[in-house]
């Protein structure tokens, strides 16, 4: 029987032991921080002063103050401070003094999701009552009774929901929320910095419908926000809300000693320059941590690898309490379950996707273990941020991967520590998503000619509208004229529309629903024979009714798991900006692609090899999107011969699809590489890198933007690999030559650029 | 924006048409078509106002129109606090209301184009409509309506407290500045009667439908009210009248329907002790709505009817005039009826109930309690029966232990009669 050791004896071991010490390649101590307070603002209501007293707060953190202090002077505000740094009184308290004052007051507050939600409103009520305020604050979400709706409605002084809410059932049911639209003072978005991308370029614009009702109504909401740290938080503030904003992000509140680990698992193959597994290592290291109950979050990269660490993690049965996983895909009262269980101990451990990056409410852990760079600085802190949320010491762990963005972060740790981290970019008005919620817009209160969006001219697109019979002109305005409900038809948070479900049917007679997943993954996720993972459960899945959108699947055993190949075509629609050269052409511009899943192999677990495939027989989806590319001179065919071409043009792809994402600072699954040996406008070699979502949401602008930067990094990484000719770290594997013949064609291109024009 | 960006645009908005959720196909013509629409001139009426009159001899349906004057009246005839009844509302007072809109959803963008209703003006029936030419004119509507609706009392309606008037509503917000303040009507919303008297043989409670089997009246070349918003988004493009032509004759039908739906309903739940005219299915209907009322005479009396005549409502309708009769408290009259039918009684779970019922009059009203054991332990059967024929274990224990348990103790030693139910049933139950 072993004695279980602290925290602090395992990482005394970490420091010890030849298996870990050789591979921990940086160790930050970030030390402990104490608080920095300020007395309770002067106006401040001695009911709330009571209230915050008898829980032991004499004092307010500095940026508590300075937001009190900016909403109290009329102006919008964004704090950004680290998790558990209490952000939420940034808004509690503005929001109450102010109802204090005028009860006839409403608030909105938004949250990126239900369970959020539900966390704040308890905290919120508990700090209501306890002040014995009469303000009424309820959830408005799907799960609220009807007979409570209508109350919220005429009486809700604070209602608190999420923007999918906001977006189908508030706006477009403005008639019923009269009294709360005329009251309406405060909007309050916590999370700001979840709202990026497709889904910010979403809420952007319902915020924009929000602001158009509000001011129906005769009223000009303001706004309070809070964010996690990115690089640009007014920026982003500002674009969502289309007003400036003040930024406050002097944190006050105090911080434990965290010990931040940067782990390179051993290289095992010298001449692939391959590593260990980071999954095995993270499965080695977790065990150190749960094998002597310290509770450990795990955060791993994708559904399949949450459910193969936790497989691994089973295996080694370490006993009761348990470990579970958390990732999207379950339902939610599994969620529920598991949140429950990490807040009250009775589970250990838990292996999660990002899922449990945002502010869910699980307690404070002592360990966090993250599998593989998440893929931007401000997601690693937020999964740090896990462990030792306020006080005694913790720990975090970064095991790096073979992938390039790994290795670069790992072998670069001023990257990470020095840099600050992303930038949060949002597209208002990508087109598609434009032209979506200018239907619901138009369905809310009609258009008068000459009216903007959100700062954007519509006249053209409300004439489009109209002659697809949507909209209806008269007398300067501009009429919903359809039965149909747009907001029904529009998902803020994902590009294709209609899920699939996945059902299990193992059981005769008890087939149940276990999941969906958006249509794009399912090419390769759910295809017929693919192995889906669910609670580390294997399925099979035996038929993919596409059509109908749903895939039937059956619990089995077997020791493979299954990936699949995706063979896309790319076509370019239009070209809006370009930057010629002698050897080397920069593109912008509107392009089609044709996804298709071709074949897939089954992989043998633990040892990873190859051990079968088969075909996939699903219809192409096709994507309209933007894109950047880069051209090669057409002469780099005689030069190099078109076999060698193909490879170094591969090898290349290979390297941008890690590192681009890492300056363009987006998650690498929204930006994806594609090479042509004679692409088809121009007929010249090229490297096209294109939006995920239709339409775009800016990304492509970037890289064409900093097209030059791509490339000096793409040369550093090659440059930088101890691998002799190519590995899975910088140009992939595609061939022998394949480092050699994309260092060949990146000596090309430096040595002449371009003029930029467009 | 310069007409090349503009074309530009329109070109892009053409190729996402797929990844907007909208269909193709008539895309190209459409975007030829950018002139200016014709509608501009004949918009600037904004509202036209229909009006047509009926005289009360002419029929819709199994009635003359002029028949919902009588109507009203049957409901002085009986002293019931009814939903439908008008002790104090002349004819004159009801409004028949139907409305026509662009979609079936509540939300911000369905819009009403057409108000219509029928009421009893100078000695006719007099159907009014107010059609919305152009959505620009809401606000004139709404102001034509709400003169023209005055001294009208009470709506009455087809689903109208859920749909209509709401929408009605919901619009009128968005207008609450430039028009008046909508009257407070009373509502009479027919749709619950005829679920309560007719969803177990109609097919649906579509008006249609209940049109059809119910109130005799044939449509010839209607168009159904599901092609309203087609039609009306039709008439806007082509600002031709003949288009809505159809759906305003529609809504005349529809609001002369409610006047002769009032009319039957009244009929059958006012003057339900009428030989003719009413099945005894229906007259069931319309005592168990008396009786969820709280009208135990009323309700009564209807089922007395009923458990006279022969047919297979009899039984039911014996049962449900026991209930009734111990409601007002003629406990003798109830522990009459009951014991007559229990005989006759075959089905599990009445059968139970109504020995429950006979067992606590044996033995809380009459001191009885060797029959009230008699009867409880025949409820007690009956329980076992019941679980028996469901083939299953039973879920809870035998409600009728207790009562079995206090019988035998004010019975003294003869308790041991019986063991107590659960056990045995335990035994039966395998």
């Amino acid at each position: 029987m072993q004695v279980r050791a602290s925290l602090r004896e395992v990482l005394q071991r970490f420091q010890d032991d030849e298996r870990f010490k050789n591979h921990i390649t940086y160790w930050k101590t970030i030390p402990a921080q104490s608080a920095r307070t300020v007395p309770f603002p002067d106006d401040l209501d001695w009911k709330i002063r009571n209230t915050l007293q008898q829980q032991g707060i004499s004092a307010v953190y500095t940026h508590q103050a300075a937001a009190f202090a900016h909403v109290r002077q009329g102006r919008n505000v964004v704090t950004v401070t680290p998790t558990a740094s209490g952000k939420s009184l940034c808004y509690h308290l503005p929001v109450l003094q102010r109802l204090t004052e005028a009860p006839e007051t409403r608030t909105l507050y938004l949250f990126p999701t239900k369970a959020l939600a539900q966390d704040q409103k308890s905290e919120l009520q508990a700090l209501v009552e306890e002040a014995g305020l009469p303000i009424a604050s309820e959830t408005y979400d799907g799960d609220t009774p009807s007979s409570t709706r209508q109350k919220i409605r005429t009486a809700g002084n604070i209602v608190i929901t999420n923007p999918d809410m906001l977006h189908t059932a508030i706006l477009p049911h403005h008639t019923q929320w009269v009294s709360f639209f005329e009251h309406l003072e405060y909007v309050v978005i916590d999370e700001l910095h979840t709202y990026r991308g497709v889904f910010g370029s979403h809420v952007a614009n319902v915020l924009r419908r929000l602001k158009r009702i509000a001011a129906y109504y005769g009223g000009a909401p303001q706004f309070i926000c809070t964010s996690a740290t990115i690089a640009n938080p007014q920026e982003l503030a500002e674009r969502l809300i289309e007003a400036p904003v003040e930024v406050v992000d002097n944190n006050g509140a105090p911080s434990a000693t965290k010990h931040f680990l940067f782990y390179n698992p051993p290289v095992v193959n010298h001449r692939l320059n391959i590593r260990r597994s980071a999954l095995l290592e993270a499965r080695d290291i977790a065990q150190q941590f749960l094998q002597n109950r310290i509770q450990t979050i795990i955060f791993a990269r994708s559904r399949v690898r949450v459910e193969l660490l936790l497989t691994y993690l089973q295996h080694r049965q370490l006993g009761a309490p348990p470990i579970r996983a958390y990732r999207g895909g379950y339902l939610p009262s599994e969620r529920r379950e598991i949140e429950r269980g990490l807040r009250q101990g009775d589970i250990l451990g838990v292996v999660s996707t990002n899922a449990l990056e945002l502010g869910i409410d699980i307690g404070q852990l002592e360990a966090c273990v993250i599998t593989g760079y998440p893929g931007s600085i401000a997601s690693t802190w937020q999964q740090a941020g896990r462990a030792g949320r306020r006080q005694g010491e913790s720990v975090v762990v970064l095991i790096g991967g073979s992938t390039p963005t790994d290795q670069y972060v790992l072998q670069h740790p001023e990257y990470f520590f020095g840099r600050s981290p992303e930038t949060a970019r949002i597209n208002p008005d990508n087109l598609i998503i434009l032209v979506d919620h200018l239907k619901c817009a138009a369905y809310e209160l009609p258009f008068t000619d000459g009216e903007r969006f959100g700062g954007v001219e519509v006249g053209g697109i409300l004439e489009f509208l109209r002659d697809a019979q949507i909209l209806h002109h008269a007398q300067g305005k501009w009429f919903w004229m359809s039965d149909a409900f747009p907001a029904h038809e529009i998902s803020l948070r994902s590009a294709s529309q209609e899920n699939v479900v996945i059902i299990d049917i193992t059981h005769r007679g008890s087939e149940r629903v276990m999941g969906e997943m958006d249509r794009f993954s399912a090419l390769t996720l759910l295809h017929e024979e693919a192995i889906y993972l669910h609670h580390a459960e294997q399925f099979q899945v035996e038929k993919l009714d596409y059509a109908e959108k749903k895939a039937y699947v059956r619990a089995v055993q077997v020791d493979y798991y299954t990936d699949a190949n995706l063979a896309v075509e790319l076509r370019v629609l239009s070209e809006d900006a370009t930057t010629p050269g002698e050897r080397i052409a920069f593109g912008l511009g509107e392009v089609s692609v044709h996804a298709m899943a071709t074949i897939f192999k089954k992989i043998k677990l633990e040892t990873h090899e190859n051990i079968g495939s088969g075909p996939i027989h699903l219809p192409a989806e096709e994507l309209h999107t933007s894109a950047a590319w880069m051209t090669f001179s057409e002469d780099l065919f005689h030069q190099m011969g078109p076999a060698d071409l193909e490879q170094g043009l591969v090898g290349l792809a290979h390297v941008f699809q890690h590192v681009a994402p890492l300056f363009v600072l987006c998650d690498p699954a929204d930006l994806h590489v594609v090479a042509q040996r004679k692409a088809v406008h121009s007929g010249e070699p090229t490297i096209f890198l294109y939006d995920r979502y239709p339409g775009g949401v800016g990304l492509s602008e970037q890289v064409y933007h900093d097209f030059e930067r791509l490339l000096t990094e793409a040369q550093s990484v090659i440059e930088d690999c101890p691998c002799e000719a190519g590995c899975p770290a910088c140009t992939g594997m595609g061939s022998a030559r394949s480092k050699l013949l994309a260092r060949t064609l990146l000596n090309h291109a430096r040595q002449g650029g371009g003029e930029r024009v467009g | 924006m310069s007409d090349d960006r503009a074309v530009l645009l329109q070109e892009r908005l053409a190729r996402y048409r797929a990844h907007l959720g909208m269909a193709t196909d008539h895309g190209e013509r459409l975007l030829k078509r950018r002139e200016t629409p014709p509608s501009a001139l004949a918009e600037s009426d904004g509202v036209t106002t229909v009006e047509r009159r009926f005289s009360l001899s002419d029929r819709h349906g199994r009635y003359r129109l002029g028949q919902f004057r009588d109507a009203v009246s049957a409901w002085q005839t009986v002293d019931a606090d009814h939903p439908l009844s008008a002790p104090h509302l002349a004819a004159e007072d009801l409004l028949f209301f139907d409305t026509e809109t662009t979609g079936l959803h509540h939300g911000a963008g369905t819009l009403i184009f057409l108000l219509g209703y029928a009421r009893l003006l100078d000695e006719a029936i007099v159907v009014r409509q107010h059609f919305l030419a152009s959505p620009a004119a809401e606000k004139d509507l709404y102001a034509t309506f709400l003169e023209g609706a005055r001294g009208g009392q009470h709506l009455v309606t087809y689903n109208g407290k859920a749909f209509d008037w709401p929408l009605v509503c919901s619009r009128h917000a968005l207008l609450r500045r430039e028009v008046p303040d909508l009257p407070n009507f009373g509502h009479f919303d027919l749709l619950p009667a005829c679920r309560r008297l007719w969803e177990s043989e109609l097919p649906s409670c579509r008006l249609a439908v209940v049109e059809r089997e119910k109130l005799e009246v044939i449509r010839v070349g209607d168009i159904p009210g599901s092609m309203a918003p087609a039609q009306y988004f039709a008439y806007l493009r082509k600002q031709d009248f003949e288009t809505i032509r159809p759906v305003l004759a529609h809504n005349v039908m529809d609001v002369l329907s409610l006047i002769t739906l009032y009319t039957h309903l009244s009929v059958l739940i006012a003057g339900y002790r009428r030989r003719e005219g009413i099945t005894n299915r229906e007259r069931m209907a319309v005592s168990r709505w008396y009786e969820s009322l709280g009208q135990w005479a009323l309700a009564g009396e209807g089922y007395q009817i009923v458990a006279e005549s022969a047919g297979p409502w009899q039984l039911a309708a014996r049962v449900a005039l026991g209930r009734c009769l111990k409601r007002q408290g003629d406990w003798q009259g109830s522990l009459s009826t009951w014991e007559a039918c229990l005989p006759h009684l075959q089905v599990a779970p009445t059968r139970e109930a109504v020995l429950v019922e006979v067992a606590k009059i044996y033995e809380h009203r009459l001191g009885d309690n060797a029959s009230a054991y008699r009867y409880a332990c025949q409820a007690r059967d009956a329980w076992r029966a019941k679980w028996r024929a469901l083939r299953q274990p039973p879920a809870s224990p035998c409600p009728h232990d207790r009562r079995l348990a206090r019988l035998q103790a004010k019975l003294g030693c003869q308790g041991s009669v019986e063991q107590g139910g659960t056990r045995n049933m335990a035994m039966d139950g395998r």
